[in-house]
């Protein structure tokens, strides 16, 4: 597997419609978290989540499998959003953080925090959700340099 | 080999077409393999090989096709001494 090429060119926008911003989206049948457990158990939660986020996801009654589920889909979203290509971006480099206010906020080390910052990307903002059988994510980042070129319109009564 | 990743294919991964009948080439997201049914199909190959991927390995590329399973599989298993 090619290791990562640092030298490489930061992956910005080459298209004005590819704007100011980058999303992801992910979503995640619950069925297949709580049958990942059931079958691997810690082996799972240790390869694909941090300690704070198994512990973010456990109560009295021990791991709940639509919480792990809608974080799961919060790093897919991510890796949407830093497009790795070839790169390998190991699950547990995009942590969920869950605020005291009950919201969530994204920690990316290693890879991931690298990809984000070739793209030129700033603050990842991230939405999660969960039903009781699908769970859902959905990430927004902005790109860091704000006198980059802005899209402009190519029609004058277009908006834009 | 090939025929023991198709089996835990039919197992984890949860594909929308028969794994049984892929070939080893097969693009397996193009046949239903999830990001999710990507991991859960890695720790069962990590159990029925007795290996780990290392965190370098995690890439698309490596769980796209059996052939590259199988190709990744035999990277990470011991050479049997001689």
């Amino acid at each position: 597997m090619p290791a990562l090429n640092t030298a490489r060119q930061p992956r910005r926008p080459t298209h004005t419609t590819d704007s100011l911003h980058r999303v992801g989206i992910d979503i995640v049948d619950v069925q297949e978290v709580r049958a990942a457990l059931f079958a691997h158990g810690d082996r799972y939660l240790n390869r694909v989540f941090t300690a704070n986020e198994v512990q973010d996801c456990s109560d009295g009654d021990g791991v709940a499998p639509e919480r792990l589920a809608a974080r799961f889909a919060a790093k897919e979203a991510v890796i949407k959003v830093l497009r790795p290509d070839d790169i390998a971006v190991p699950w547990r480099t995009i942590e969920t953080v869950r605020a005291p206010g009950g919201w969530v906020d994204v920690h990316l080390t290693g890879n991931a925090a690298r990809l984000a910052k070739e793209a030129g990307l700033g603050e990842l903002c991230l939405s999660i959700t969960h039903e009781r059988d699908l769970a859902a994510a959905t990430v927004l980042a902005s790109f860091h340099d704000t006198d980059r070129e802005r899209p402009t319109c190519t029609t004058p009564s277009a908006p834009c | 080999m090939h025929d023991t990743i198709r089996a835990l294919l039919t197992q984890s991964g949860r594909l929308t077409t028969d794994a049984s009948t892929l070939p080893v080439d097969a693009d397996l997201y193009t046949a239903g393999l999830t990001s999710h049914g990507s991991v859960t199909l890695m720790l069962a190959i990590e159990e029925a090989f007795d290996v780990e991927f290392p965190d370098h390995m995690l890439t698309r590329e490596v769980f796209s096709s059996i052939g590259a399973i199988a190709a990744a599989v035999a990277e990470l298993r011991p050479i049997p001494a001689a």
